[in-house]
C-alpha cells in the first residue's frame, strides 16, 4: 500500500471516530468537542506551511474570521442561499489569500513573512471595525442558520454542527496529507530544507508557498463559515493575531508537520484545561508552562516525545537481536560509500 | 551546439562533450561564476551568459534548470528530509519514472535507496545530487567540488561516476581543488585566481605552465 494510501485510510478512520464521538458526546460536552474540531481543523490547515514549509503565517485567523464574516452577511444581509453564501466566501476568502500570499511570498521570507502576514490580519480586523453597518463593527453580530426546524433528528444544532464540522476536518487533513504525500509534497520539503537546491531543480519556491499559503489559509476560511454559525456569534476576537498566534503554539507544542502533532497540541492546550474547568488564573499559568517546557526540552513536540521513545524501543530490540549474530547491528548498512560497489 | 559565456572579467567557452575543470585558490571566483551562470547571482551589467544558442543573462535559477543546464552545491547534496530514492522523484517530478532504477543502479545508490539523505555519508549525499541532476538528463552538468571533505577511496568512487555521466553524452564542468583528480578527469582547465582567468587549455599544456604552479603554491 502506498504511503498515500495508508495516510489517507488514517484520515478516514480518524473521521468514523469522530463522527461516532460526534453522536455520543453528552449534551454539555457538544460544544466543547466543537472547538476541539475547529481549532483541530484549522491548525491542521495552518501545519501545511508551518510544518511543510517553514512558514510562520500570524494571519491564520484573520481568514478563518473572514470565511465567518463573508459567510454571515452573504447570507443573512443579503439573503444568498446557504451553500451559495459558503462557497462564495471560502472562494473569496482563497482570492484574498491569493492577494496577500502572492505579495508575503514574493517579497518575503521568514520573519519577514510573519510579519507582513500579522500586518495583513491586523488590517482585516480594523476592516471588520470600520464597517460596524454591515459587519457589527467591534461589538459583533449574531449569527444563524435558522435551520433547527428543518433537520431529520431529534438533536440539538450543535450536534449537526458536530458532524459538518468532522467534515471539514477530515476535508482538511485530507487535502494536507494529500498534498505532503504527492509531488508537491517533495516539493515543499526541499523548498523547506533548501530554496536555492529546489531553484537549481527547475522549482520556484514562490510559487509553491503561495499556492500552500492559498490552501491553508482557504480552508481556514471553510472552517469560519461552519464555526460563526455554530457559535451563533461572529467578532473581531475571532481574527486577531494573538488567536493566530496562539495556533502557531498549539502546533509546536503538538508537534509540526504531522495531523496527529497538530490535533495532540489542540487537545493538549487549548481543550484538556476547558474540560477540567481550571479557574481563569490556573488555565493560563499551565498553558504557558507546558509550552515552555515542551518547547525547551523536546522541539518536535508531543509526538516528537512518542516518536523518541518508539526508536528507544525498536532500538533495545535491534540491539538484543544484534547480539544474535554479527552484522546484525542497528546502525544499518555502513556509512561507506565504497561498500555499495565493492 | 551548447555553449556557454560568461564574459567580464572572466571569459569562458564550453563545447558540447566537453570535461570541464575549474580550478583556482579559495576566494578566486569559483563558485561566484558557478552562481552567475547558473542564475544565483546577477552578473554585473555588460556581462552576457549564452547558453545553447540564447542570451540568459538575468534568467532566474530555476528556469536555467529547465533548459537542462543542472548544477550541483559544494555543501553535500540532496535534500536531508527526503529519502535517496524521493530525492530522485522529486528532480524526475514522477515517482514512476522509468529513469529512477537506471540512474540509481549507474549512482551505486540502488542500496541507500530508502535512506533518509539526512543518514547519509558525506560521499553518498554528493552522489545524490549528482543523481537528482542526472536524473533530469542534463545537457550541461556543472559540479561545485564534487570531491570535497572526501577521502580517497570515496573521491575515487564519485570520480568514476562523473566519468560514467560524462561517458553517457553529457558535458560537465567542475571546480575542484583535488589537482591531481582534476588533471586525470578533465579534458580542459581553466585557472581562476582572484576574479581572473590566468589559464585556459588542455590539461596537460596548462599543468606544465608557470600560472599553474604560482596559483598552486598560493593557495
Amino acid at each position: 500500500m502506498s504511503r498515500l494510501a495508508r495516510d489517507l485510510g488514517g484520515v478516514a478512520l480518524l473521521g468514523l471516530v469522530l463522527a461516532v464521538v460526534a453522536v455520543q458526546v453528552p449534551e454539555q460536552r457538544v460544544l466543547l468537542f466543537n472547538l476541539f474540531l475547529t481549532f483541530g481543523a484549522l491548525t491542521v490547515a495552518l501545519d501545511l506551511l508551518v510544518g511543510s514549509l517553514g512558514m510562520l503565517s500570524a494571519g491564520h485567523a484573520a481568514f478563518f474570521g473572514a470565511g465567518a464574516y463573508l459567510s454571515t452577511i452573504f447570507s443573512q444581509r443579503w439573503g444568498w442561499p446557504l451553500p451559495l453564501a459558503a462557497a462564495t466566501a471560502v472562494i473569496a476568502v482563497a482570492v484574498l489569500a491569493a492577494a496577500i500570499g502572492y505579495a508575503s511570498v514574493t517579497r518575503t521570507a521568514g520573519m519577514h513573512f510573519a510579519i507582513i502576514t500579522f500586518a495583513f490580519g491586523q488590517l482585516m480586523v480594523e476592516v471588520v471595525n470600520q464597517f460596524p453597518e454591515i459587519t457589527g463593527g467591534s461589538e459583533g453580530q449574531s449569527v444563524s442558520w435558522g435551520l433547527d426546524e428543518d433537520l431529520p433528528f431529534d438533536w440539538s444544532i450543535y450536534r449537526y454542527f458536530s458532524l459538518w464540522l468532522v467534515g471539514a476536518l477530515v476535508l482538511t487533513a485530507a487535502v494536507v496529507v494529500a498534498l505532503r504525500r504527492s509531488q508537491f509534497g517533495l516539493r515543499m520539503q526541499s523548498i523547506k530544507d533548501d530554496e536555492a537546491v529546489t531553484k537549481a531543480l527547475g522549482f520556484n519556491p514562490r510559487w509553491y508557498k503561495a499556492v500552500a499559503f492559498v490552501v491553508a489559509s482557504g480552508l481556514a476560511g471553510l472552517i469560519g463559515t461552519l464555526y460563526a454559525p455554530m457559535t451563533g456569534f461572529v467578532s473581531p476576537q475571532f481574527m486577531g493575531v494573538d488567536q493566530s498566534v496562539f495556533f502557531l503554539g498549539l502546533i509546536i507544542v503538538g508537534g509540526l508537520g504531522r495531523v496527529s502533532g497538530a490535533l495532540i497540541g489542540v487537545l493538549l492546550v487549548a481543550i484538556i484545561p476547558l474540560y477540567l474547568e481550571l479557574d481563569a488564573v490556573t488555565r493560563p499559568l499551565i498553558v504557558g508552562v507546558t509550552m515552555a517546557l515542551v518547547v525547551l526540552f523536546e522541539p518536535n513536540g508531543v509526538a516528537g516525545i512518542a516518536d523518541r521513545i518508539r526508536r528507544l524501543a525498536a532500538r533495545s530490540i535491534g540491539g538484543r537481536r544484534s547480539s544474535d549474530g554479527p552484522g546484525a547491528g542497528p546502525v544499518g548498512e555502513p556509512d561507506r560509500l565504497v561498500s555499495t560497489h565493492e | 551546439m551548447g555553449g556557454v559565456r560568461a564574459v567580464r572579467d572572466v571569459s569562458l567557452f564550453c563545447d558540447d562533450g566537453d570535461m570541464l575543470g575549474i580550478i583556482g585558490p579559495n576566494g578566486a571566483g569559483k563558485t561566484t561564476l558557478f552562481n552567475a551562470i547558473c542564475g544565483f547571482v546577477r552578473p554585473d551589467a555588460g556581462s552576457s551568459i549564452r547558453w545553447s544558442g540564447r542570451e540568459i543573462t538575468g534568467w532566474r535559477p530555476e528556469r536555467i534548470a529547465r533548459t537542462r543546464l543542472l548544477r550541483t552545491f559544494q555543501n553535500g547534496g540532496g535534500v536531508l528530509g527526503l529519502t535517496v530514492r524521493e530525492n530522485l522523484e522529486l528532480a524526475a517530478r514522477d515517482r514512476r519514472s522509468p529513469r529512477l532504477a537506471p540512474v540509481l543502479e549507474r549512482l551505486r545508490l540502488t542500496d541507500q535507496a530508502e535512506r533518509p539523505v539526512a543518514d547519509c555519508s558525506l560521499a553518498t549525499r554528493k552522489l545524490v545530487g549528482i543523481a537528482q541532476a542526472v536524473v533530469r538528463d542534463p545537457v550541461l552538468l556543472m559540479l561545485d567540488e564534487p570531491l570535497a571533505g572526501l577521502d580517497h577511496t570515496d573521491r575515487e568512487a564519485v570520480v568514476d561516476v562523473i566519468r560514467d555521466v560524462h561517458a553517457g553524452g553529457v558535458t560537465v564542468i567542475f571546480i575542484e581543488h583535488d589537482i591531481e583528480r582534476t588533471l586525470r578527469l578533465a579534458t580542459r582547465i581553466v585557472i581562476l585566481d582572484t576574479g581572473e582567468k590566468i589559464a585556459d587549455g588542455l590539461a596537460s599544456a596548462v599543468s606544465s605552465q608557470d600560472d599553474f604552479h604560482r596559483a598552486y603554491l598560493r593557495g
